[in-house]
C-alpha cells in the first residue's frame, strides 16, 4: 500500500502536466489546431474594431445686443459686437480662424465677416471673440439677424441666430449742380434748356424715394435791376428726359416731377440716381433786358421724401 | 432785339459750393410705424447727418404736418451740421389727444432745408430738402408695446460647473449617510 505522500508525489506531476495540456495551445498552433479540430472552434477570425473617440461642437451661448444703427450716407457705417463661445473640449478646440458673422435680412445683401478676432479666454472651455461688419448706405430699414458661427477643429460648428437689431430709416441726397443756367436768350425764343443741367440727384441712404416724392418748389425770377420785372415760375418746366414740355412749375410751390423715383442702391453702379433737366417755355414778351435770378425772391428747392 | 444777360454766371458758380448733401434718420417710418394710445406723450429724435463732401451745414427744421400731435421742443430750429457728423439730434414730442380713438393715424413730416446762400447774379440757385415722415397709429393702452429697454441679453449660466456638481455631491452625500446607517445597524 502506497501512503499519502506518496500518492501526491505521483498526482502533482499529473495535474501540472494537465495545466501544461490546456496552456500550450495558446502558444503552439499544431496543437492548438488540433485542439480546434476536436473542438470545433473556429481557427482564425478577421475583427473590425472601430474606437470612437468623442467630438462636442462649439455652443454660441451669447451673442453682445447691437443699438439701433443708421446708415451713413453715401459710405459704410461698422457696427461692432461681440460673442462667446464655449467648447467643453477646451478652448484649444476651438479654431479662432473662422470665427465668423453675417448681418442677414430678407431680400438683401447679407453682411459677413469670415474673420472675427479672439478677443480672449473667458476661462478653460470658452472665449470671447469680437467682431465688425459694415452695413452700406443702401441697405434696407428694418430688422436684421445677427448670425454668428465659429468650428472647432474637427470642423463641428456651432451657431447663433437669436440676436436681432435694427437698422432705422434714413433719407438722404447728393444732389448737383445747385445752381442752373442758361445761355443768352432773345425774349421770343421758346423751349430753351438749361446749358448745365441735368440736375443729378443721387439716394444716399435707404429710403426708396418714390414716384411723386422728388419734388421741384419753383420761384418766380425777378429782375436784378428793375425789380418790377420776372420771369414766371410757371413759365419753367422740369422732366426726367432732355426734354422740354415736363412737368410745369408752380411759384412757390412743392410740384411733383413726374416720372422721377430714386430706389435706394449702390450709386457707384448707377443706382439710386435721377436727372432732371430744367426748361424755360417761354416768357412774357414785355419784360425788360437784364439778369433775372432767384437772389430776390429766394432759392429754388429740390425735395426728396 | 431784347436779349436776357445771364453770360457771367457761370463764373460765379465756380465760387459756389457744387453739391448738396445731408441725411435724416427716423426711429420710425412706414414699416415700423410709432404706436401709441390716447394720452400718450413720447419724445424721441430724428437725427441729422453731414458726411458728404466737405462743408459744415445749417440746416431749417420745420414741422410741414402734423401739429396737431408733434412740436419741435428745440428752442432754435436752425440746426448746425459739421461736415463729419452723423449725431446732431432733432428733438419731437408726440402727444396723442385723450380723445382720440384707437385706429387713427396721423402722419408727421418734418422738412429739413440747406440755408441758401442767395446771391445776385446766380440765375437758379437751388436748395436741398430731406423731408421725413413719422407714420404714427393710435391703438388701445393694453395693444401699445411697452417702451423698449436696452436690455443686455444675460450670459446663460454654465450648467456643468455648478448645478450639476452641486447635484453630484447632494446625490453622493446621499449614498454615503445611507450606507453608514446600514453600517449602524
Amino acid at each position: 500500500m502506497m501512503n499519502k505522500s506518496k500518492k501526491r508525489e505521483i498526482l502533482m506531476p499529473v495535474v501540472v502536466l494537465f495545466i501544461l495540456l490546456l496552456a500550450v495551445p495558446v502558444v503552439f498552433a499544431g496543437f492548438s489546431d488540433m485542439w480546434n479540430k476536436i473542438t470545433g472552434w473556429a481557427t482564425s477570425e478577421i475583427t473590425t474594431v472601430s474606437i470612437s473617440v468623442g467630438n462636442n461642437a462649439p455652443i454660441l451661448e451669447f451673442v453682445s445686443a447691437i443699438p439701433a444703427q443708421s446708415v451713413t450716407e453715401s459710405g459704410t457705417a461698422s457696427v461692432v459686437f461681440s460673442f462667446t463661445a464655449t467648447d467643453i473640449d477646451g478652448v484649444g478646440n476651438l479654431n479662432d480662424n473662422l470665427a465668423q458673422a453675417r448681418f442677414q435680412r430678407a431680400g438683401e445683401t447679407t453682411r459677413e465677416n469670415l474673420s472675427c478676432a479672439w478677443v480672449s479666454d473667458i476661462d478653460t472651455d470658452t472665449a470671447n471673440y469680437t467682431c465688425t461688419i459694415d452695413i452700406w448706405y443702401w441697405d434696407g430699414a428694418g430688422s436684421w439677424t445677427i448670425n454668428a458661427t465659429i468650428e472647432d477643429i474637427n470642423n463641428a460648428k456651432g451657431e447663433n441666430s437669436s440676436t436681432t437689431f435694427t437698422l432705422q430709416e434714413t433719407t438722404a441726397m447728393v444732389m448737383s449742380p445747385i445752381a442752373l443756367t442758361w445761355p443768352t436768350i432773345n425774349l421770343t425764343d421758346t423751349n430753351v434748356l438749361s446749358n448745365n443741367d441735368p440736375v443729378t440727384i443721387n439716394n444716399t441712404a435707404n429710403k426708396d424715394i418714390t414716384a411723386g416724392n422728388v419734388k421741384v418748389a419753383a420761384i418766380d425770377l425777378q429782375g436784378e435791376t428793375t425789380s418790377t420785372d420776372f420771369i414766371y415760375a410757371n413759365n419753367f418746366s422740369v422732366n426726367v428726359n432732355d426734354a422740354c414740355e415736363g412737368t410745369v412749375m408752380v411759384n412757390n410751390t412743392a410740384t411733383a416731377v413726374s416720372g422721377a423715383t430714386i430706389t435706394a442702391g449702390n450709386n457707384s453702379a448707377g443706382q439710386g440716381q435721377e436727372e432732371l433737366y430744367s426748361c424755360l417755355e417761354g416768357m412774357l414778351q414785355t419784360i425788360s433786358a437784364q439778369t433775372y435770378s432767384t437772389a430776390g425772391l429766394g432759392s429754388w428747392t429740390i425735395s426728396v421724401s | 432785339m431784347i436779349k436776357l444777360n445771364f453770360g457771367f454766371l457761370i463764373a460765379l458758380l465756380l465760387i459756389s459750393p457744387l453739391v448738396s448733401a445731408f441725411g435724416a434718420t427716423t426711429p420710425y417710418w412706414d414699416d415700423n410705424p410709432l404706436i401709441m394710445y390716447p394720452g400718450q406723450t413720447k419724445d424721441f429724435a430724428l437725427i441729422l447727418q453731414n458726411m458728404v463732401g466737405d462743408e459744415d451745414l445749417v440746416l431749417e427744421a420745420e414741422l410741414v404736418s402734423g401739429a396737431e400731435i408733434a412740436t419741435l421742443v428745440d428752442e432754435e430750429l436752425e440746426y448746425s451740421v459739421p461736415f463729419g457728423r452723423k449725431d446732431i439730434n432733432v428733438n419731437l414730442r408726440v402727444t396723442i389727444p385723450e380723445d382720440a380713438a384707437p385706429g387713427e393715424n396721423y402722419n408727421i413730416e418734418v422738412s429739413f432745408k440747406e440755408t441758401p446762400t442767395d446771391e445776385k447774379g446766380e440765375m437758379v440757385q437751388m436748395a436741398g430738402q430731406v423731408i421725413t415722415n413719422v407714420p404714427v397709429i393710435v391703438k388701445s393702452e393694453s395693444e401699445v408695446p411697452p417702451e423698449e429697454e436696452t436690455l443686455q441679453p444675460e450670459e446663460k449660466e454654465k450648467v456643468f460647473p455648478t448645478t450639476a456638481i452641486v447635484l453630484l455631491l447632494v446625490i453622493i452625500l446621499v449614498i454615503l449617510v445611507y450606507i453608514l446607517s446600514k453600517k449602524k445597524k
